[in-house]
């Protein structure tokens, strides 16, 4: 009678560790899908607990969609910035409420900071400039020397400076010229928004967002590895990279590149791409073709890696310390600068990594 | 502990394992292609079988083409081409993305080997 007991305890102990094998392999459930917002791409992958990723993961597409269409795109009439820009036009003033006025206040303070020489490429108060070159419209051209002029000639290029926005969210501005397009930090915002949900979903232990090119990575992943994140290669077809970071979660990693939008004027045959300085506003000179910014905010990581683009490795340098960013910089050289503490692997080859 | 018990545990224990394995054999090993139009599920299918699809997308043209476990976009009417150019994709949580048409073909696979979490561009 005793052994019985044994027997059956052993057996009971046996099934119960094929369970518990069994039950390890199935814990963490992922739940991968792309849809479309902010004009982009946007691809999300959670994973958690929580046997409802899926209904996580269109809250956080909803989100975004509202971010775009009732905030921040100027081309939507009812956002918040269509209702500023065209308050700015009829009387030169208005006012702006949360979160709006964060973004903005962010968005100015970037810009001021990364303003060298008088030139400037994120300034989100030069709407009328990037609303004239239009480069999402459909047939993009290159508009004429004089209507450039026209909007440049007033001192354009350090209009963040003449922007006031005050604590009860009335909004100033000196010169007749001012829009706002908040264009280079958009994704950025829309992913800093995304860790804000993510962050009250307990169940989710890790994800990854990509709206475009511009990533967070947040929490863990399920083999407790680091995430991994390839860089696009600025040369190569789209989906070549150049090599690959390896990063903790909650990390905010976005892109700025010459390859990215442009058109060829079919006249003359140049390129002309998305990236517009402020000083000549014409697309912005400079010895760079892909800036990659990684830090700790998506609003930031996406306003500097315009910005850097521009600036160039030199002259980002104390951009990237105030902001405790760091950068992958690749120049019309195929060379290829990294920050110091980033785990980066290149993979391309033809490309020379300057130490 | 008599020699008996050792062999009922021995023969519980390799049951366990051969259910263990035959339940991770009933998983799908294959990579799986999916289509997505606008977020939505419109064919999904094995990454070993060679074939050519055409996308039914409204007022355009996608057409996507597998051969040697490679997925390519082979013909697309959008502006800007990006999917046509884009390179052919073999790899888990690799997508080609149509953004005019919105258009997603990505390859999912039931093992996680994914080696990229995402692209920088």
């Amino acid at each position: 009678m005793k052994r019985n007991w044994k027997r059956a305890f052993s057996i009971a102990v046996c099934i119960g560790m094929f369970f518990m094998m069994y039950g390890c392999q199935r814990k963490t459930e992922s739940y991968s899908h792309t849809d479309f917002a902010m004009g982009t791409a946007a691809n999300i992958t959670l994973y958690g607990t929580s046997s409802s990723l899926d209904k996580i993961e269109q809250k956080i597409i909803k989100k975004v969609k509202s971010i775009e269409k009732e905030q921040i795109s100027w081309r939507v009439k009812d956002s918040q910035l269509a209702k500023m820009n065209a308050q700015l036009l009829q009387n030169g003033s208005s006012s702006v409420k949360e979160p709006l006025k964060g973004w903005l206040l962010d968005a100015l303070q970037i810009s001021q900071d990364s303003n060298a020489d008088g030139r400037n490429t994120v300034d989100p108060s030069i709407g009328k400039l990037t609303q004239l070159w239009d480069f999402e419209s459909e047939n993009p051209e290159v508009p004429s020397n004089e209507k450039i002029k026209k909007i440049v000639q007033g001192d354009l290029s350090e209009n963040s400076y003449h922007v006031m926005i005050q604590d009860n969210g009335e909004l100033k501005v000196c010169d007749a010229n001012t829009q706002f397009d908040l264009g280079a930090f958009g994704k950025g915002i829309g992913i800093d928004e995304i860790k804000k949900l993510l962050e009250k979903e307990e169940d989710v232990s890790g994800a990854m967002a990509a709206l475009g090119g511009s990533i967070l990575v947040y929490g863990e992943k399920p083999d407790g590895e680091a995430w991994n994140v390839g860089v696009q290669d600025p040369s190569g077809q789209d989906g070549e990279v150049l090599g690959n970071i390896k990063i903790k979660g909650d990390t905010f990693i976005s892109t700025s590149g010459d390859y990215e939008k442009f058109f060829i004027d079919k006249k003359t045959g140049k390129k002309y791409f998305h990236i517009l300085d402020s000083k000549t506003g014409y697309p912005v000179k400079t010895d760079i073709t892909s800036c990659t910014i990684v830090c700790d905010s998506g609003i930031n990581s996406d306003g500097l890696s315009t910005a850097c683009f521009a600036l160039g490795v030199e002259k980002s340098q104390k951009l990237l310390k105030k902001y405790n960013a760091k950068a992958i910089f690749v120049d019309k050289k195929k060379n290829v600068y990294v920050s110091d503490g980033l785990d980066f692997t290149l993979q391309k080859e033809g490309y020379n990594i300057v130490k | 502990m008599k020699k008996k018990d050792v062999i009922l545990i021995s023969v519980v224990l390799v049951i366990a394992l051969i259910s263990f394995g035959i339940l991770k054999f009933m998983q799908k090993d294959g990579k799986e292609v999916i289509v997505t139009m606008n977020g939505k599920m419109v064919y999904t299918t094995d990454l070993r079988e060679d074939q050519v699809y055409k996308i039914p997308v409204k007022d355009g043209e996608n057409v996507m083409e597998i051969s040697d476990g490679k997925v390519r976009m082979k013909k697309a009417d959008c502006p800007d081409q990006i999917c046509k150019h884009h390179r052919a994709i073999e790899k888990s949580g690799e997508t080609i993305v149509c953004l005019p048409h919105k258009v997603v073909i990505e390859i999912s696979s039931d093992t996680k080997e994914q080696e990229l979490d995402g692209i920088t561009r």
